[in-house]
């Protein structure tokens, strides 16, 4: 992936979906999504090698991979509810942009969960 | 995922357009609206396996 190339994507994208909106609306949603989807597709593929080197470097030092994970995860969960809900508050949908927003916001809460859990018992314990 | 994704879905995009346009002017209003419905549903179930590459990629790289 370069720059160039995802800006080229986008450039072209925003063009074709001018062409089509107004004449066809619902057409001009795919247009926008296919080049979403096709952007965020490089660009993760491309950063995937960079996240592969941080977990080597957390393990290096010995800090705990299981928190890392959560995090990796959590981004995971931002991009695909961010992508969901740009795509369609672009469109006017801005309710069902919420609800895709609110799921992320539920999902990540509960993968938190057991990291709660931890805290506390390293809190209690400094208490005692 | 490449650009000529984008471009089979935007040729099927301006295709639909100027048929629904000819059909409307030739008085045949329905078959117009079939015509656009048809490549609506054409194109969706071309993103919907693209959107399904999408989520596999995200699931291998942040490990969901």
């Amino acid at each position: 992936m370069e720059l160039a190339k995802i800006i080229g994507i986008a450039i072209i994208t925003a063009i074709i979906c001018l062409v089509l909106k107004g004449k066809n609306d619902e057409l001009c949603f795919a247009v926008a999504a296919a080049g979403g989807v096709v952007m965020l597709v490089a660009i993760i593929k491309s950063t995937a090698f960079y996240l592969v080197n941080v977990r080597n470097y957390f393990e290096q030092f010995n800090i705990n991979t299981a928190s890392f994970s959560v995090v990796l995860k959590a981004l995971g969960i931002c991009y695909l509810c961010q992508f969901a809900a740009d795509l369609c508050r672009d469109f006017g949908q801005t309710a069902i942009a919420g609800k895709v927003e609110l799921a992320g916001k539920c999902l990540i809460l509960l993968l938190c969960a057991p990291l709660v859990g931890q805290i506390t018992k390293i809190a209690a314990g400094y208490m005692v | 995922m490449d650009v000529e994704f984008i471009f089979k879905i935007a040729a099927i995009g301006i295709i639909v357009t100027v048929l629904n346009m000819l059909l409307v002017r030739s008085g045949r209003e329905e078959q117009a609206m079939l015509t656009t419905l048809a490549g609506l549903v054409v194109v969706l179930l071309m993103l919907v396996n693209s959107i399904a590459d999408l989520f596999s990629t995200v699931k291998s790289v942040f490990g969901l």
